[in-house]
């Protein structure tokens, strides 16, 4: 049976936040201020999604899911865009779509074939379900890309040589896609090395303190550790290879102005 | 061959150089000289399509350099950079390189000649399996003009070829290049250097 924290429960949350203040105050931690309006949008912000939330599932219409869906991604795609320090006019018809095949497979792969839920929207798995893949495609994303296209600017003078060599663009950028590729996927890797042993997964400690068994959420955790890992693989590359033709002039030269800061 | 026509180019807004001709013939060798800072080596990467030049035209046996032919142009030239980057790998990964792109694998035979090249070089022999990072200056150099030769291109663009050289070495190079009958030669050479194989020296000023 599942504990509700109730209001007072999280007044009592509010009141541990007196132990972390009080040592800032003592120690002069200049991070006082930043650290009430951070909660302050935390409660304020997850007060509404979980109120709005509350409606979608409640609803639980296609019509209300899709469009919620796109706006993560939307906002996903201005994060990638934020984080990568490239000009987002060159990248937003790379990041946008890539971020939402990345999502939109993995995702539908685990309601449809994992959950083998016939409702493949239904609201109370596909909105938390993408929001946990799409945080990792976001940050797998910032990661990849932005190394891509540091190497190649850095590296401009063993491109070019390449280049000079007969390499065609795609042979030319092969390297780089390949390690941007493993610098994006190597956190999620190196997280599935740990898991369970290091730290207990923000899902599954949900799922349990939702009242589930833990086998079901141990198989819940592993079937999302996947379609997480799918996504991050799938997104990365996706994004690139969409960037390409835009970040490269004719000549196979990567833009000068395809960052943000010279 | 080769043909620069009124060629000039700008970087930030200042002009490097304007108004550069220069044609060359099959099989002719030229040396590029000038002071520091006049575009020696630009000129070489606007041939390669790696600099735009503001204005002018460059042809390549006949073949207007743009965006359409740049990809062709490239696998006639072979290129030797000052300070190659030769890789993080072997000296035997950076030879092999250029023959897995699809333009060069039915070149892939011409493997077979490294050693004797490495041989008219003066390069050691069992090299090919030192580590990149482990070479000197000198072994890079010649290491990327051997890569250079075996792709078998008609024509050669040297950036400062034997800047890293000693004379002993820099005097191999030049014997090895005479050797190569029909090869086209375009290369930089610093002040004070000498270029004993080319037939023709071409000054790059400011102002042509």
């Amino acid at each position: 049976m599942t504990i509700d924290p109730g209001w007072v429960g999280i007044l009592a949350a509010f009141g541990m936040l007196l132990i972390p203040l009080g040592l800032m105050a003592h120690q002069r931690i200049p991070m006082i201020r930043q650290t009430l309006v951070a909660v302050l949008r935390m409660t304020v912000q997850l007060l509404l999604v979980g109120f709005y939330l509350q409606w979608v599932f409640k609803q639980n219409q296609w019509w209300i899911t899709v469009p919620w869906l796109l706006v993560m991604v939307t906002v996903a795609t201005v994060s990638t865009l934020r984080g990568s320090g490239l000009r987002s006019r060159l990248l937003i018809t790379a990041a946008a779509p890539a971020l939402l095949l990345g999502t939109a497979i993995p995702l539908l792969w685990f309601v449809g074939l994992v959950l083998r839920n016939p409702d493949l929207l239904e609201a109370r798995y596909v909105i938390p379900v993408a929001g946990m893949i799409l945080g990792n495609c976001l940050r797998a994303n910032i990661v990849g890309v932005r190394d891509f296209y540091q190497h190649v600017r850095q590296q401009r003078k063993a491109y070019q040589l390449v280049l000079a060599q007969g390499a065609s663009q795609s042979e030319a950028v092969c390297p780089y896609l390949r390690s941007s590729f493993m610098a994006a996927v190597s956190p999620t890797v190196a997280t599935m090395m740990t898991i369970g042993v290091v730290s207990l997964p923000g899902m599954m400690t949900g799922v349990i303190l939702g009242g589930a068994d833990p086998v079901v959420a141990i198989r819940y955790q592993i079937g999302i550790m996947l379609a997480i890992f799918t996504g991050t693989a799938i997104t990365v590359p996706m994004a690139i290879s969409f960037s390409l033709k835009r970040c490269f002039n004719a000549y196979g030269l990567l833009r000068d102005d395809v960052f943000t800061q010279p | 061959m080769i043909r620069f026509e009124n060629v000039g180019v700008s970087f930030a807004g200042k002009r490097l150089f304007h108004g550069f001709s220069l044609s060359v013939g099959t099989g002719e060798r030229i040396a590029l000289t000038g002071e520091s800072g006049t575009g020696k080596s630009t000129v070489l990467g606007c041939l390669l399509g790696f600099v735009m030049p503001d204005d002018g035209t460059i042809e390549v046996e006949g073949t207007r350099l743009e965006p359409s032919t740049v990809w062709a142009i490239r696998r006639r030239i072979a290129y030797v950079p000052q300070e190659a980057d030769l890789g993080g790998g072997t000296v035997d990964s950076f030879l092999q390189r250029p023959f897995q792109y699809a333009a060069n694998r039915p070149l892939h035979d011409n493997l077979q000649r490294g050693p004797a090249l490495f041989e008219a070089l003066g390069l050691k022999p069992g090299l090919e399996t030192a580590a990149v990072a482990s070479l000197s200056g000198g072994e890079k150099q010649r290491i990327a003009l051997a890569a250079a030769l075996l792709l078998d291109r008609p024509i050669l663009v040297t950036d400062e070829l034997t800047s890293a050289l000693d004379r002993q070495s820099a005097e191999r190079v030049s014997e090895l290049l005479l050797q190569q009958q029909g090869l086209t030669m375009l290369g930089v050479v610093h002040e004070g250097s000498r270029m004993p194989f080319a037939t023709r020296v071409v000054e790059v000023r400011h102002d042509h």
